[in-house]
């Protein structure tokens, strides 16, 4: 049954990679409206896989993705007015300046060109890109073109954003402006879904979290049920973080690791 | 809550000038250079090498990337394009359009400089058959290179030799492309078949060819993304 108020619905995702490899098992999560959503697993998990798909980059074997109720075909393009996207790659035309590639973004997304040259300014004075606006994307650091890619996933103010781990690779200051981002745009109502590696920040950024294992999900709760949650083995002990409770629900507790010289 | 709002001749304006900025940038100056220089070779050689024709190839053969590599003249402008609300049937037309385009300025181009060094001056009549010759190999071209866009994509650029071996292929198929024109228009006398044959091209190319292409990519965008 539809969630009338939830923003992203995956329902039984499967997916096969050609090697044989299954991306995704039966995935299913409910993104509310409004929250941010930290979308955590290990490398191969699954979480890339289920972020292409929704941004049309991949095809599901299975299942069903909705927006806002809708549910997405292959070849729909048009919910992709209201979702901005930071995959994992780069996105951008790297010949073009941050500046040019804003505006070709506000542009294709059916911004004035008024709009668009005031959001461009914006952006480029929130992120402090201003002083290297007019030098070719190619030539940015790593920080500076995620913050590109931040910047133009939003120019058109859409309200699901979806980020594959936007902090990765990048410096504290950047860090810190990108999670400043997601709270504001949280804050106005935009549904935030985010995959990271760096637990802390998704257990204090995200409202809520999935944690996805072999494709599948283990666990999905509010973050702030985390520590009130009890241990599997130790019925007065609760988990101190996600963290914790990460590394208990994906390591593979059956064989006790060693090194033979420690 | 979902809007659908639909204004994509914009869109199409934007990718097309893209593909234009693309098309003369300053790093495809050497393959223009390298391909007048070989037209001007051609036109000097002994022999009755129609002076248009040579032009229209040389001209074809420096726009190899943008017929044969679409989706790849930067290494994430495949990813890019999807994030964006309009349909791949339109960005292939648009990509399509805009190396027409190209097309017809490098060929401008091209003929000022090789016609140029030409021992003898072409006359209208030439001209004309020229044109109705590039007519003829041009959507078939555009066919092969949609073809050629999402089966055997090179998301990087491989070098000079790599330039050299993907001209040359692709002016082997000019060349056998212009089998229907040298029968109809040189040997038959009937530049109107000719007319005729690049127009069914043409149609085939917009009503098959175009929808063909976009339905490939949306189907086989994860293999064409990850492509070396």
């Amino acid at each position: 049954m539809y969630d009338a108020v939830s923003a992203l619905e995956l329902k039984g995702l499967v997916k096969t990679y050609e090697s044989g490899h299954r991306a995704l098992d039966g995935l299913s999560l409910v993104v509310q409206r409004g929250t941010i959503f930290g979308f955590v697993g290990l490398n191969g998990a699954g979480k890339t896989t289920t972020i292409r798909i929704i941004a049309g980059l991949c095809l599901k074997d299975a299942g069903t993705v909705r927006l806002f109720g809708k549910e997405i075909q292959t070849d729909d393009v048009s919910y992709k007015h209201d979702v901005g996207f930071v995959l994992d790659e780069p996105l951008y035309f790297e010949w073009m300046s941050a500046q040019e590639y804003l505006h070709f973004v506000g542009r294709m997304f059916d911004l004035e060109p008024d709009v668009v040259a005031q959001r461009t300014a914006e952006l480029l004075s929130f992120f402090d890109l201003s002083e290297k606006c007019d030098e070719p994307i190619h030539s940015l650091s790593t920080g500076m073109k995620k913050k590109v890619s931040l910047a133009a996933a939003i120019i058109h103010n859409p309200e699901l954003i979806v980020l594959d781990e936007p902090l990765e690779g990048i410096d504290a200051l950047a860090a810190s402006s990108i999670k400043e981002t997601l709270t504001l745009m949280a804050a106005s109502g935009t549904t935030v879904f985010i995959t990271s590696h760096v637990l802390d920040t998704v257990e204090r950024l995200c409202s809520n979290v999935a944690i996805v294992h072999q494709g599948k999900i283990v666990l999905e709760c509010r973050t702030s049920e985390i520590r009130s949650m009890v241990k599997g083995t130790l019925a007065d002990q609760t988990y101190s973080s996600l963290e914790e409770l990460f590394v208990d629900l994906v390591s593979d507790r059956a064989r006790a690791k060693h090194l033979s010289w420690i | 809550m979902l809007t659908h709002r639909s204004s994509q001749g914009k869109n199409l304006q934007l990718i097309f000038s893209i593909e234009m900025r693309q098309c003369f940038s300053q790093g495809r100056l050497l393959s223009y250079v390298v391909m007048a220089l070989f037209g001007i070779g051609l036109v000097l050689q002994p022999g009755d090498l129609p002076l248009f024709v040579v032009v229209f190839l040389v001209a074809l053969g420096s726009l190899e990337e943008q017929f044969n590599n679409m989706f790849f003249r930067s290494p994430h402008e495949l990813e890019a394009l999807a994030t964006f609300p309009v349909s791949w049937r339109r960005i292939v037309l648009t990509k399509n359009l805009a190396t027409i385009a190209g097309t017809a300025i490098v060929s401008l181009c091209m003929s000022m400089v090789i016609l140029y060094f030409a021992p003898r001056s072409p006359d209208l009549v030439q001209l004309g058959n020229g044109v109705v010759y590039l007519m003829t190999i041009l959507f078939p071209l555009l066919h092969i290179g949609n073809t050629r866009s999402w089966q055997e994509p090179r998301k990087n650029t491989r070098g000079h030799f790599d330039f050299v071996v993907q001209t040359g292929g692709m002016l082997i198929f000019a060349v056998i492309l212009s089998i229907p024109h040298i029968i109809l228009s040189t040997l038959m006398k009937l530049p109107s078949m000719s007319m005729l044959y690049a127009a069914i091209a043409a149609v085939y190319w917009f009503r098959v060819s175009v929808p063909q292409t976009a339905r490939h990519v949306e189907q086989e965008i994860p293999r064409i993304c990850t492509t070396p």
